[in-house]
């Protein structure tokens, strides 16, 4: 999966348009976003409670989460609609050869 | 711009924080006091009944707000302190210290209370009877699950069934008794709650239906007996009783706020009485689509209703529109729904998905989507809680097939909405 210190996360195929989906890798649950044919990474479980952003709504670049209605903006992680005040967690991503690609997977351990 | 000087809101639960919180994102400046009888500071009540229940599980974990957040919001904290009297003419509240509060705005979000067995049942006053609702319960009901093996629940509903579901997974026998001929009557439809009640049995909970509670007594070797109207004895280590809630409304009522189950409020939040308002367990009012008042008690109405009064005590006019929403962890389930049963509901479908998940759409017979629940399909139920109060103008074989993805459906309808 590991292409000189980068790491495959999933298929671009895998993700439909204006949504979001899971993926576990190396221990981390992250959600992967396409807003519009650009992809986004963050943890999957939201910050403020028991949920995952994944099982969220997608509204543009704005996602949902599941239980408390909080949103973040998937482009930078910002919080923007209560309950929710803290920064989510974003990884840096780029996509090449159809894949979404994991670029600085020491992100993940610091998390 | 500052239209009120003095915003005091009485209750430190999640209807008073969200308050606080609304009010602050209206108005800068406005001083805010939080005062609450509570001794903790703000926590999730929902982790009551399902993190906090688990072996050597913390509070601390369950705080709502880091202290630095009030700093960093100026909002004053005040624990341990209980409102005496509220003269609406002089605006100004009695604490329980003598100290006398002048405000500008009031928020009651004095929340509810649980309510006990009737007193003619016996020895209701036993501490083997557990009631769950503040921090302390949890942590007087975690010390009984520790030291217990039998365990009764009386009342199937979301608060009994969690801490069945909590004791199970601690090898603890659970027997729950339930006065209607189904669990989950007010919240779920029959197909979920029947699903629900198949986890619990095969978790080994046994369920009484459709059985009343003759009488309560505690025996000399200290358990609970207790006598079923059908002959039926049981006997435990401690009980929990789950028979819902009462609305804290004494002071309101003592200081002529209208009450009628609950402080009634009109759709911002407003009581009778001028620059007095109500949020969250406690407020009866106006739903859209539905015909009076109503008065939820879930977490998220608390949160939602709370931050839209606290916003308009502030001086903003919004109205409050969410829909009723609920969710519950039950073993390693996820239950959840949107929007509210009622009898206009004319007919139900399930989509059932492989692995099994299922989402219940509940219509009413102009086919509006009314309610939709469902277990571990968080998503679809999340996207389709969007819809309810629209009419659904897909096919009942399009709702109940698993292979047709629902969030693109509710973007497109949505889209036309807006």
């Amino acid at each position: 999966m590991t292409t000189s210190n980068q790491l495959v996360l999933t298929s671009v195929a895998n993700v439909p348009a204006d949504d979001v989906i899971a993926i576990r890798i190396e221990g981390h649950d992250l959600a992967v976003y396409n807003v519009d044919g650009t992809f986004y990474v963050s943890d999957d479980r939201c910050n403020h409670g028991n949920a995952k952003l994944s099982e969220g709504f997608l509204d543009g670049d704005v996602i949902e989460c599941p239980l408390h209605g909080g949103c973040f903006k998937v482009t930078n992680g910002e919080p923007c609609a209560s309950p929710v005040t803290q920064p989510m967690k974003m990884y840096s991503v780029k996509v090449e050869g159809g894949e979404i690609i994991l670029t600085d997977p020491s992100e993940l351990d610091a998390s | 711009m500052s239209t009120s000087n003095h915003i005091v809101i009485i209750g430190t639960g999640i209807a008073g924080l969200s308050a606080a919180q609304g009010a602050r994102e209206v108005d800068p400046g406005v001083r805010i006091t939080l005062i609450g009888e509570d001794c903790y500071p703000p926590y999730d009540r929902t982790h009551l009944s399902k993190q906090m229940l688990k072996p050597e599980a913390r509070l601390e974990a369950s705080s709502l707000m880091e202290s630095e957040w009030f700093d960093r919001n100026d909002i004053q904290l005040v624990l341990n302190t209980r409102i005496e009297h509220i003269d609406t003419a002089a605006q100004s509240l009695l604490t329980s210290v003598g100290e006398t509060i002048q405000y500008d705005a009031l928020v009651l979000a004095l929340g509810t209370r649980a309510r006990q067995l009737p007193a003619s049942l016996g020895q209701i006053e036993s501490t083997r009877i557990h009631t769950l609702r503040s921090a302390e319960d949890a942590l007087r009901l975690q010390g009984a699950l520790d030291d217990s093996k039998r365990l009764v629940i009386v009342g199937a509903g979301l608060i009994g069934l969690e801490v069945a579901a909590a004791a199970r997974a601690r090898g603890i026998t659970v027997d729950v008794i339930e006065a209607s001929s189904r669990i989950l009557q007010r919240s779920c439809d029959p197909y979920t709650a029947e699903r629900i009640a198949s986890l619990h049995t095969e978790n080994g909970v046994k369920l009484h239906l459709g059985q009343s509670i003759e009488s309560v007594s505690e025996s000399a070797e200290g358990s609970v007996s207790l006598l079923m109207a059908d002959g039926t004895a049981l006997e435990a280590d401690f009980m929990v009783v789950g028979i819902g809630v009462i609305p804290n409304t004494v002071l309101a009522e003592s200081a002529g706020v209208t009450v009628d189950n609950g402080v009634v409020v009109d759709g911002f939040g407003r009581t009778n009485v001028l620059n007095v308002y109500a949020a969250g367990d406690i407020a009866n009012l106006p739903l859209p689509g539905r015909h009076g008042l109503t008065r939820l008690e879930t977490w998220r109405h608390a949160q939602d209703h709370g931050r839209c009064v606290g916003m308009n005590a502030a001086g903003q006019e919004t109205e409050y529109k969410a829909h009723a929403s609920f969710w519950s962890d039950q073993y390693d389930n996820r239950i959840q729904g949107v929007g509210l049963i009622d009898d206009e509901i004319a007919s139900t479908l399930v989509r059932q998905y492989e692995g099994g998940a299922h989402v219940s759409f509940l219509l009413d017979q102009n086919r509006v989507l009314k309610a939709v629940l469902g277990i571990d399909a968080a998503k679809d139920v999340n996207a389709m809680g969007k819809m309810v109060g629209q009419v659904l103008s897909v096919s009942d074989r399009e709702l109940e097939d698993e292979h047709q993805p629902l969030v693109p459906f509710v973007k497109k309808l949505l889209k036309k909405v807006s």
